[in-house]
């Protein structure tokens, strides 16, 4: 699929945001892709081509850190990275704004919603990380993954290892591949975006959301059981469900991902 | 070693070049400076990442930048295999957009050539030229250096894919750089999927040999200890208006560990 990427920076807390923009440059309704951790925006780079051909303009961002996007020293909140990604709209002279979130990609759209009462249309979830407080205490006591380089590179056999194994063997190659870079390219602080999620009040955010919002999930996603958790507390969300899948199907299958954004998106925009 | 540091004072923008967008690192001092602007030209198959600290170096007294050679770190590919010829015409669109009439280059390896075609294709506006390393093969060795970095190696299941490149990268790092300081360039290298090798096969179809003689501004080469230093000893008789200078104590990821002594050196030559 022929797509026109234009990507650019804007100057953000941290130093430089990164981002990629498809689409008519002209329009000021668009969507705003935010990505899972150690990603990138490189995630949407199908989905972005597809929306783009429905005349959809999308803006996927580099979160803080990630990516091309500087970053800071020490692990900021979640609230922090929406802050920091919230100018983007304004440079963009955006009007009507999309935000859809994948895994961390969820959390700051979230809490980005509260910040762009003017232009905010929806907001696309998939995967939610709806903890318990026990759950999320625990997860933030979690190691971090040791990324000390060894002589015989075993440091990246080992999450190559673990990347495999997360998706039981079903993700493709390339797409692990790319998982893997980018987790090293991030450095030491690739846990950042998991830690800010885990320290993250989802629960009291989700609840303060009065725009349309459709959750997404996919059977294969290891989160898929909790995303369920997120529907208990807002039945009135949307949902859409897709089949089997991976943690990477954002970027493994596209269009099959960006279908229901793009419907959902036709639909807040006829609501005008 | 002079500084080990992380690099500092280095934006990031793109410009828009024949092959799409061009992505360029860029260092200047606060107040305008008469030197000459420095272009510096990056090794396959990695991205202008490697001259991250070097352009905080001669940021210091010039305009110093580093762009990714088109089709890697996050620059558009040209759709087909390009030549050092089409690399450095994407050059001279960057000397066109920032408006740079006189400028001196760098160049490492791959960018060495691009150097010297730059300097052909610009011969009024290519002041001098610093190549770091400056091959002579023949034709025997030019075959193994094209079996061996020439040929895409997709991912593979176990993973051995990544221990194969890193051994690599770990079996000619320099002296001085430290495992941290190969990590934070190596992911670059694992980018580009089948056009990854798209660079060293420019360069291998182009020789120095060919093309040195015809240049007759200034050149110094810096012969470091690493994987063409050898071929790089037999560069003299082909100088028009050059020299060498041989640094058995400097190895790849010296413009990291050493700027400053660089600095001097090169400063040296260019104020010539």
């Amino acid at each position: 699929m022929q797509s026109h990427e234009r990507r650019g920076y804007i100057t953000s807390p941290y130093g430089q945001l990164h981002f990629r923009d498809h689409g008519a440059p002209n329009s000021r309704e668009a969507v705003l892709l935010l990505h899972q951790t150690a990603w990138s925006s490189v995630q949407f780079r199908g989905v972005q081509g597809y929306l783009e051909s429905a005349g959809v303009r999308s803006i996927a961002v580099d979160t803080p850190g990630y990516g091309m996007s500087d970053g800071p020293a020490e692990c900021p909140t979640i609230e922090d990275y929406a802050s920091a990604i919230a100018p983007v709209v304004e440079h963009l002279d955006l009007e009507c704004v999309v935000l859809a979130g994948h895994h961390t990609g969820s959390s700051i759209a979230a809490a980005m919603a509260p910040n762009l009462p003017a232009q905010l249309g929806g907001v696309v979830m998939h995967a939610p990380s709806l903890y318990t407080e026990q759950e999320r205490r625990e997860l933030l006591q979690m190691p971090h993954f040791d990324q000390t380089p060894k002589p015989d590179g075993s440091h990246w056999l080992k999450r190559w290892e673990f990347a495999r194994g997360a998706t039981a063997g079903k993700a493709k190659l390339t797409s692990t591949h790319l998982s893997v870079s980018m987790f090293f390219d991030t450095g030491p602080t690739e846990w950042h975006g998991h830690h800010a999620v885990f320290g993250f009040d989802l629960e009291s955010a989700l609840k303060k959301i009065t725009a349309p919002v459709l959750v997404m999930s996919n059977t294969g996603d290891m989160s898929h059981e909790k995303t369920q958790r997120t529907l208990a507390l807002r039945p009135d969300f949307e949902y859409t469900e897709l089949d089997g899948g991976t943690v990477y199907i954002v970027y493994e299958e596209p269009e099959r991902w960006a279908q229901p954004v793009l419907e959902f998106t036709q639909r807040v925009a006829a609501r005008g | 070693m002079d500084s080990d540091s992380e690099p500092s004072n280095v934006d990031r923008l793109y410009v828009d070049g024949r092959f799409g967008q061009l992505h360029v690192r860029a260092a200047s001092p606060a107040e305008a400076t008469q030197k000459r602007p420095l272009l510096c030209f990056h090794l396959s198959p990695l991205s202008g990442i490697v001259y991250e600290t070097w352009l905080g170096e001669m940021g210091k007294d010039r305009l110093a930048l580093a762009p990714d050679t088109p089709g890697y770190g996050m620059s558009d590919p040209p759709e087909t295999q390009p030549s050092i010829g089409d690399f450095a015409a994407a050059m001279g669109d960057l000397m066109d957009a920032l408006e740079l009439t006189e400028v001196d280059v760098m160049g490492y390896h791959t960018g060495s050539k691009i150097c010297v075609e730059l300097a052909r294709q610009r011969p009024t506006q290519i002041k001098h030229l610093v190549l770091v390393s400056a091959p002579v093969y023949t034709d025997d060795e030019l075959a193994s250096q094209y079996a061996q970095m020439g040929e895409d190696r997709p991912p593979a299941d176990d993973g051995s894919h990544l221990l194969e490149a890193w051994a690599g990268h770990w079996r000619w790092r320099g002296p001085e750089q430290s495992a941290a300081a190969l990590m934070r360039i190596f992911p670059d290298a694992l980018r580009g999927g089948e056009r990854r090798p798209w660079g060293h096969r420019a360069a291998f179809s182009y020789q120095h040999t060919d093309h040195l003689p015809e240049v007759t501004q200034p050149v110094l080469v810096i012969n470091p200890n690493d994987d063409l230093t050898a071929f790089t000893a037999r560069i003299e008789p082909y100088l028009n208006n050059g020299r060498v200078v041989n640094m058995e104590h400097w190895g790849h990821g010296f413009l990291d560990s050493h700027p400053a002594e660089a600095g001097a050196l090169i400063r040296e030559f260019l104020n010539e």
